[in-house]
């Protein structure tokens, strides 16, 4: 071998790279294939759509945050959370789609995270059915906290506190595919959460006051949050990034992204605000219209919600009837579809989990057993992407 | 039939597809994601490809210019140094992955368009012409990237000053 050879050194370098699993590749060409090929079909019946629109009102349309599509089938506010009172409707609406395609899996990006101090830290993400996995280099000790995956799961934000239990400032810390690690930002506390665009995270930085501040994880430049974002608990986007929502003691808000259009509703007369030291208004996900909120119980951080177990209509204001598994199982996680269904993770009684997929007018689309989440000290789902 | 002759290019170049965008990212996660994503366009325009009998070329021009845009939007995945592991002359495995890791290091520290027309000049033997061709700029920014790429890389490992990397045109 000659070093002194560029052409030698880069092939090289370029045999570090034999070790694929080509079937694996095969079905992730086939799976973005699928995914390319349904979004320029979405971009093309949009356009239509958007095309019949305007000549239907005359060239001018208002936005409205009331979906004129199927809606789920929804209790009162006061129902006990989790044990809905009447199932879903099996009765589409008469705008709900004739024949909605049954998918072979769950649609979209599931994303599950194992990490364990001495370990290699593992993202899952389950697309469409196909698994990969992703190592993000060894889990140290103060990383058995929350890890925020990046939107597009590629990248994982902690904050490495030398005492996280005790709310220890520490450092906001990005961490790359591989292992690499870089700090972007000092003196921080809580759970860092992505912003949309995934290039920024929203944090809370100590210094002589608390400030939420907004981090570019590409420069580490720091900014003051804007009011809409600053101080919330429990703050979620959309999966369009339009709207927003987050929890108060005992309600919940939805706003548009700009932090214009309010709504606030009460979620008091829940019995869990009764018997339990705080009400379930940590919010999971919030539907790309802006009216659905994915609520649960409120970690000790509130930066983000751990779990949802009840869907809460901000028009309304009463609860959406879930799909259960069986009498005393219910539901753990809650996202939101681009079609106005929902994603619901759920316990089975054999003490696993299942994915129940609901259609727009809340009858059950399909089950999938979840083959992937390992328990609670294992493997865990921590977000969804449709 | 056209599923067949895709999958016969993706048994034949994936690869050769991989081993490109292992250089082009320094990752081989990305690398993988990088050849997904350029094989599923590829597949998607198989027909049209396939009767213009040009379906590498097409690959890989969207593999660089998918590596360019990526990069756009997210400076923070150039992992930059100025310092590289030094360079081990004698023959041994760890010598051998030292001096890999070395040029990981070199190539990664390269402005991503610099990086892609090193690879293309260099690894894939390109000529500058067909170089500027994938890479959508004229045959003079293929030149002044690969100037400012050796220039760097010398730098970085002076051991390819004499390794006879500028000059050849084609």
């Amino acid at each position: 071998m000659n070093d002194n050879n560029l052409h030698l050194r880069l092939h090289e370098l370029a045999d570090e790279m034999l070790d694929t699993d080509y079937t694996d590749l095969r079905e992730r060409v086939d799976t973005s294939t699928r995914r390319i090929r349904r979004r320029r079909a979405a971009a093309t019946t949009v356009a239509g759509i958007t095309a019949v629109a305007v000549v239907a009102v005359g060239g001018w349309a208002l936005a409205s945050r009331t979906h004129g599509g199927p809606q789920p089938a929804t209790t009162p506010a006061g129902t006990p959370a989790g044990t809905p009172t009447t199932g879903p409707s099996a009765v589409a609406s008469p705008t709900a789609p004739a024949a909605q395609a049954v998918p072979t899996a769950v649609p979209g990006t599931l994303v599950y995270l194992d990490v364990v101090a001495g370990k290699p830290i593992t993202m899952t993400t389950v697309t469409d059915g196909v698994s990969r996995h992703t190592t993000f280099g060894t889990a140290a000790e103060n990383d058995t906290y929350w890890f925020a995956p990046s939107p597009d799961a590629t990248r994982l934000a902690v904050v490495e506190s030398p005492n996280f239990a005790n709310v220890v400032p520490g450092d906001l810390v990005i961490v790359m595919a591989g292992g690499t690690r870089h700090t972007v930002a000092r003196n921080v506390v809580g759970v860092p959460l992505w912003m949309p665009d995934g290039q920024h995270v929203l944090v809370t930085v100590v210094g002589s006051s608390a400030t939420s501040t907004v981090v570019d994880v590409n420069t580490s430049t720091t900014t003051t949050a804007q009011p809409a974002v600053a101080d919330k608990s429990y703050l979620t986007w959309s999966a369009n990034g339009q709207w927003l929502a987050y929890g108060g003691s005992t309600d919940v808000t939805v706003t548009a992204a700009d932090g214009t259009d309010k709504t606030t509703t009460s979620v008091a007369a829940l019995p869990e605000c009764h018997q339990r030291p705080s009400c379930p208004t940590a919010v999971q996900a919030v539907s790309d219209d802006g009216r659905y909120v994915a609520l649960g119980s409120r970690p000790t951080d509130t930066r983000t919600a751990r779990e949802a177990h009840l869907v809460l209509d901000m028009q309304t204001g009463s609860l959406v009837s879930l799909p259960t598994t069986g009498p005393g199982v219910g539901a753990d996680k809650i996202w939101f579809r681009p079609d106005g269904g929902m994603v619901v993770h759920t316990a089975t009684n054999d003490g696993k989990y299942a994915f129940v997929l609901v259609r727009a007018d809340g009858s059950t689309l399909a089950t999938f057993p979840d083959t992937t989440e390992q328990g609670p000290s294992g493997r865990h789902l921590v977000a969804y992407h449709p | 039939m056209p599923d067949d002759d895709f999958d016969t290019f993706f048994r034949t170049r994936s690869p050769a597809l991989l081993r490109a965008a292992y250089l082009l990212t320094g990752d081989r996660h990305l690398a993988e994601d990088l050849v997904q994503e350029a094989l599923a366009r590829t597949h998607l325009a198989w027909s049209r490809l396939r009767a213009e009998g040009s379906p590498e070329a097409y690959t890989r021009r969207i593999m660089y210019n998918l590596q360019v845009s990526r990069w756009r939007r997210s400076k923070f995945a150039e992992v930059r140094t100025d310092r590289v592991p030094e360079t081990r002359h004698h023959q041994d495995e760890a010598g051998d992955a030292v001096n890999r890791l070395a040029m990981r290091r070199a190539l990664g520290s390269l402005p991503v368009r610099q990086r892609a027309a090193v690879i293309l000049r260099y690894f894939e033997d390109r000529s500058e012409a067909e170089t500027a061709e994938i890479l959508g700029c004229r045959i003079g920014t293929v030149k002044s990237h690969l100037s400012r790429a050796i220039a760097r890389l010398r730098e970085l490992l002076p051991e390819l000053s004499d390794s006879g990397v500028e000059g050849a045109s084609r």
